[in-house]
């Protein structure tokens, strides 16, 4: 980061599509705050930004895509992940990342979630988990906490919510992390680390919906959100994703709780056809040397 | 491109030299948009900029002085 | 295991495969499918055959997932392809529908099997004619091409490409269990004497490109991601830019552009072969395995001294309306034979316009029409 940041600022701003702006985004909504860190984040890792892909689904956080000056795909509900599979299957030198919320990414695209993962597709998801589905008015979602009112349980959700982390974790995901919007400077370096890893990275970014959520559990602006995030996360990296699950206003768990390497897809790919068809260059060791040559321009 | 603050008060709560208050002023949406208070005291920590969710404030330097500026 | 480039030659193969090594000649060089009989050998072909053309096989969750991932590769400049039959088929709707939006280029083989619901999984049916054309939600034209055998299987998935690339978007070849099981001669000509059409590429540069402007035939050049073009696109309805635009009049020039640009073109899209059509007092108007059965009992029917036309639907959508306006006015009755509860029949008898009788042979799937009911049909007719 410069001394005076203006620098950083002026690429990051480079990353917006500011024929776009003002977004949706409700006041004191979340969102916004993660597409920064992402942002930033980007800027920072020097990745060539043309080989960038963002892909979202349906939903606030899906409109993220129509924001950024990048190659950006605003798909079907539940269906980014497995379209950033094709494209990055397609093109790997495409860096794909998914940004999309928790109903898309953990309800409808559930599925496809936990079959990206445990094919460890060299993808990074962004998962803004603002606990219920917003754009449509604030039903309850798969991370909707029990107890919590929404649009479709006005007496108080009697669903066990899932514990995403641990749901990524155990699908296979190689760098599973979770912080709140509130920590925008450990969200972007955690970013910063998953965009320059290879294999399945999944984010989750805890954030405040004031306007459907937040009104209808005693936390009406996203200050009262974001204050209930400074006092109850806890930091800890490491820790088992299956203890990291999240009450009505309970604690937080916060930090990096997976990074391990493992290979691809495209690696098990690789070697399966290298091994029926001798070692000549397949098609993907073609593309994953082009990869590895620009990955090493970019540090 | 004017007037994007929604009077959220991420960056006056979150700013750790208290720089930044909310004006008496209203902009074009009718909201009091953040300014700076004491811009004297601002260490460029940058966090007011990330935390805005509207991208609309950013810090520069100008000459010696650490100024506040925002969007609208 | 030795690579196999593109197959060229003559070859006894079964219509599924002819599909994937039609796929193959026209340049696909990813597929995303999920198993389901009577497609799944073309999934089978493409895993054994895409390693050895430097392509990617991916056998995906789901058909959700398939028809999702083969619009992400086309985007990324590959060209894609999926395979499916009626259960999958109608989970791919919601994403054919966002291909048709996003004006993608890919290509949906649906060996139809006997419907409704898992029906008859091993036996054939044509019972997703108007699923093709209208099976996901809001307005859009659509093209599905019907072979009647393997060589068609492999001719027409190429020309199934072709068609995607020239007008943006999915195109369906809408095999059925009975052309896709059969085998028969498939001859497979040099790569170079197989004509392709190459992606529209933009002609603007990056700074200055958006994604939907329509050149003269209202289809727009096509960037591929990871070009620098930096464009966004979005299944909501968009302006020039890709941008959404949630208004009416947005709606209206949008949405009129996706049908107008097929429908419009109609005549260089539409492909029939007609037979004694010109003064037949009775034609026979069928597709895909149907015609196959039709045109043996046209050949009894002729032996017989009626006069009696064929009319073999190669390209089922966008419909050919012009020609049965037009034969309506000559003949006296179209005869229909079609392995559902009558579906094309519909578009028959509207386009005939109460000019000339429409007779409708269903038949419920399971088999193809025996030569005799439809043989019966046209003595009746003439009668």
């Amino acid at each position: 980061m410069n001394d005076d940041g203006s620098e950083q600022t002026q690429e990051m701003d480079q990353y917006l599509r500011e024929d776009r702006m003002p977004h949706i985004w409700c006041p004191g909504c979340g969102i916004g705050s993660v597409l920064h860190c992402f942002l930033s984040a980007l800027v920072k890792t020097d990745i060539d930004a043309d080989k960038v892909c963002v892909v979202s689904g349906i939903g606030c956080t899906g409109r993220a895509a129509g924001y950024v000056h990048l190659d950006s795909f605003h798909t079907t509900h539940g269906r980014a992940i497995p379209f950033a599979t094709g494209l990055k299957l397609a093109n790997p030198e495409l860096q794909v990342v998914v940004f999309s919320g928790d109903g898309d990414l953990v309800a409808i695209g559930g599925n496809h979630l936990i079959h990206a993962a445990r094919r460890n597709i060299d993808m990074t998801i962004i998962c803004v988990n603002n606990f219920n589905y917003g754009m449509t008015g604030g039903q309850l979602g798969p991370t909707t906490p029990l107890d919590a009112r929404t649009a479709t349980s006005p007496s108080g959700n009697y669903e066990r919510p899932f514990n995403i982390p641990y749901l990524a974790a155990a699908s296979g995901a190689t760098y599973v992390a979770r912080w709140t919007s509130m920590h925008v400077r450990r969200l972007e370096q955690t970013i910063n680390e998953a965009l320059l890893k290879r294999g399945f990275k999944f984010i989750e970014v805890i954030a405040p919906c004031p306007t459907v959520y937040g009104r209808m559990n005693r936390q009406p602006t996203g200050m009262d959100q974001m204050r209930y995030y400074q006092e109850n996360s806890v930091i800890q990296h490491g820790a088992d994703p299956k203890d990291v699950d999240i009450d009505l206003n309970g604690k937080i768990i916060v930090g990096k709780f997976i990074d391990i390497d493992l290979p691809t897809y495209s690696d098990l790919q690789l070697r399966v056809e290298q091994k029926a068809f001798g070692p000549e260059e397949s098609k993907g060791e073609a593309v994953k040397k082009k990869a590895a040559t620009a990955a090493s321009k970019s540090k | 491109m004017e007037d994007r603050c929604k009077g959220c008060r991420f960056c006056i709560e979150f700013c750790p030299k208290h720089v930044l208050e909310e004006s008496k002023a209203f902009n074009a949406k009718g909201y009091h948009p953040a300014q700076a208070a004491q811009p004297e005291d601002c260490v460029n920590c940058g966090l007011c900029e990330m935390l805005c969710p509207e991208f609309a404030i950013k810090v520069t330097e100008e000459e010696k002085v650490k100024e506040v500026v925002r969007h609208g | 295991m030795a690579r196999r480039g593109p197959l060229v030659g003559e070859f006894f193969m079964n219509g599924d495969i002819a599909c994937a090594e039609g796929g193959i000649s026209a340049g696909c060089r990813f597929f995303a499918g999920y198993p389901i009989t009577p497609a799944t050998e073309v999934a089978e072909r493409m895993a054994a055959r895409l390693p050895e053309v430097g392509g990617t096989f991916i056998q995906m969750e789901d058909e959700l997932g398939s028809m999702a991932a083969i619009l992400g590769a086309s985007w990324a400049g590959v060209k894609s392809m999926t395979s499916t039959s009626g259960p999958g088929f109608s989970l791919m709707m919601e994403n054919l529908g966002l291909g048709i939006m996003l004006e993608t280029p890919c290509v949906v083989a649906n060996i139809q099997r006997a419907g409704p619901s898992t029906g008859l999984p091993t036996l054939t049916g044509q019972g997703d004619m108007m699923q093709a054309r209208w099976g996901s939600h809001g307005p859009y034209s659509i093209i599905a091409l019907c072979p009647s055998s393997p060589q068609e299987c492999y001719y027409l998935t190429i020309k199934a490409f072709n068609l995607s690339e020239q007008y943006r978007l999915p195109v369906l070849v809408m095999a059925d269990e009975i052309v896709g099981h059969m085998s028969e001669k498939v001859v497979i000509p040099p790569p170079e004497d197989i004509p392709l059409t190459p992606r529209r590429q933009p002609t603007t540069p990056p700074g200055e490109y958006v994604p939907f402007p329509p050149d003269e035939d209202l289809v727009p050049p096509m960037a591929n991601a990871g070009d620098g073009y930096r464009f966004h696109v979005t299944g909501l309805t968009h302006d020039e830019r890709g941008y959404p635009v949630m208004t009416a009049a947005a709606q209206d020039k949008l949405v009129r552009r996706l049908i107008d640009k097929i429908e419009v073109n109609k005549a260089d899209i539409i492909e029939i072969e007609e037979d004694g059509t010109e003064d037949a007092d009775v034609i026979v108007c069928s597709y895909g395995i149907s015609a196959r059965v039709s045109q043996y009992a046209v050949e009894l029917a002729r032996g017989e001294g009626i006069k009696v036309g064929m009319l073999r639907l190669i390209t089922v959508w966008p419909f050919p309306e012009e020609r049965i306006r037009q034969l309506a006015r000559q003949t006296k009755t179209f005869i229909v034979p079609e392995i559902n509860s009558g579906q094309i029949v519909l578009e028959v008898e509207r386009c005939a316009g109460g000019k000339a009788e429409t007779l409708l042979l269903p038949h419920m799937g399971g088999s193809a029409h025996r030569p005799e009911t439809i043989l019966e049909a046209i003595r009746s007719a003439v009668k």
